[in-house]
């Protein structure tokens, strides 16, 4: 606990270093308690370590800096879940945090779980106004901020960071009727709910309100996916896709499955070897090696794909009715892409070195 | 009377990291070079290495496989024998 004078003070300390830059509302006992009545795990357990810092983060603390973003106690079990997805190592959280790349976690929730906790999935689903996903995804920043230590100019070396840094949580569309949801596909039922992370970049929007056939749709996002500013250029990894319903039903109402969509881009989302030496991010050893898993690096009209592989794209539905705009991600290529399902009783998961070592 | 919130920091586990007292001299000690990877890390710290060749330290050289992963434990342990360590960020 800490202790100040009075409420303005304790309100002025805590803006100053433990905010995201913006108002919060104090974690004074009784809204902490309040909000741990979201959840049925203990208090006292531990979520995992949280890097650069490497504190412990219980969930009592996830409820802290919960109640501090404006989250709501339903939101709280889905705010656990997607920091358990973010401290898997496999994530390399401390190298998202620390590193100068504007690298920050886009999360994902697919499933019924994302409305029941406020989410929303409509218009402006990115932007502002969205309650839910904001607080939600401000929730993880602070945790990552205030016990991971991820301060910029301090250990989060970002030179110039993102908007989406604040929050960039986004549910998915489970109306638009086009194809099983994320989760579905990602292997559960139309009851479960999935949160997928992935280490990003910000939001580029696609527009086109022309395309009548998925080609032509996919050319204008395929065009966006390959901009030379992107470390996807350089290193086939992994990207998002974040289709409106509308541009989904252009793909969908020609027969066209999510499959189709990562294979058309993997074929398409493509730069060709001289344009990647002419400019961008060209090393002159590790790049022709990650290239050569798929052609011939000397080869200047080789075209080296901004996709791993088909399935390395996350396609989710998104945004509302009124117009034909997408948002491309991509990926800060050191961290993984990885996905999880909220369990039934809310409980969680740890590799068992990490929890050893916090009860030690 | 005071007002009293929750602390959103969490729990430290290890101890605070602080820097190590500075050498008087370098006479005698043994230098740790850890070249993160990153473009350019390795001029910087060459030209590091030859100015203080000039004190007669011979560098143990350890180098991450990529900037953005922590160090291998190898790497941590060859360092860990030496006195001095000198890193930069390159890029």
């Amino acid at each position: 606990m800490l202790e100040y004078s009075t409420e303005a003070a304790a309100y002025d300390a805590f803006v100053a270093r433990h905010s995201d830059g913006l108002p919060i509302v104090l974690p004074t006992p009784d809204r902490v308690a309040a909000m741990l009545a979201g959840t049925r795990e203990d208090p006292d357990d531990v979520l995992g370590l949280v890097f650069p810092s490497g504190n412990a983060a219980s969930i009592r603390d996830v409820a802290v800096n919960a109640v501090m973003a404006g989250a709501e106690p339903r939101q709280l079990r889905l705010i656990t879940a997607i920091l358990e997805a973010l401290l898997d190592q496999r994530f390399n959280l401390n190298g998202v945090q620390s590193t100068t790349h504007c690298a920050t976690p886009l999360v994902i929730v697919s499933g019924p779980l994302a409305f029941e906790s406020g989410l929303s999935a409509g218009n402006g689903v990115l932007g502002n106004g969205q309650r839910g996903n904001l607080a939600v995804g401000r929730a993880v920043r602070l945790v990552l901020t205030n016990i991971g230590g991820g301060r910029p100019g301090e250990t989060d070396m970002s030179v110039q960071g993102t908007p989406a840094k604040i929050s960039f949580c986004v549910a998915e569309r489970l109306d638009a009727g086009c194809w099983p949801s994320l989760a579905e596909r990602q292997g559960g039922t139309a009851a479960e709910t999935s949160i997928t992370v992935m280490p990003a970049d910000g939001p580029v929007t696609v527009s086109d309100h022309r395309s009548a056939t998925p080609q032509r749709l996919l050319r204008n996002i395929a065009d966006t996916m390959r901009h030379i500013g992107s470390l996807n250029a350089a290193i086939p990894s992994a990207a998002a896709l974040l289709l409106s319903p509308q541009h989904a039903r252009v793909i969908a109402n020609a027969g066209w499955n999510v499959a189709d969509i990562g294979r058309y881009l993997f074929e398409h989302a493509r730069n060709p070897v001289w344009r990647l030496r002419d400019a961008g991010e060209w090393d002159p050893v590790k790049t022709p090696s990650f290239i050569a898993r798929y052609g011939d690096p000397e080869d200047p009209e080789f075209r080296v794909p901004v996709l791993a592989s088909p399935e390395s794209l996350i396609v989710a539905i998104t945004g509302g009715d009124s117009g034909g705009f997408s948002a491309v991600v991509t990926n800060w290529p050191a961290g993984a892409v990885l996905h999880r399902f909220v369990d039934d009783d809310g409980s969680y998961s740890l590799p068992r070195s990490a929890r050893e070592r916090v009860h030690a | 009377m005071t007002f009293v919130v929750h602390d959103p920091r969490g729990t430290r586990i290890d101890p605070a990291p602080s820097l190590a007292p500075r050498p008087g001299s370098l006479a005698g000690l043994r230098l740790g070079v850890l070249d993160n990877g990153k473009e350019q890390a390795n001029v910087l710290l060459g030209r590091a290495v030859e100015l203080l060749a000039g004190d007669g330290l011979t560098p143990v050289f350890a180098r991450k496989p990529s900037f953005a992963h922590v160090a291998p434990p190898e790497a941590i342990e060859a360092l860990a024998m030496c006195d001095i360590v000198i890193t930069g960020l390159g890029g």
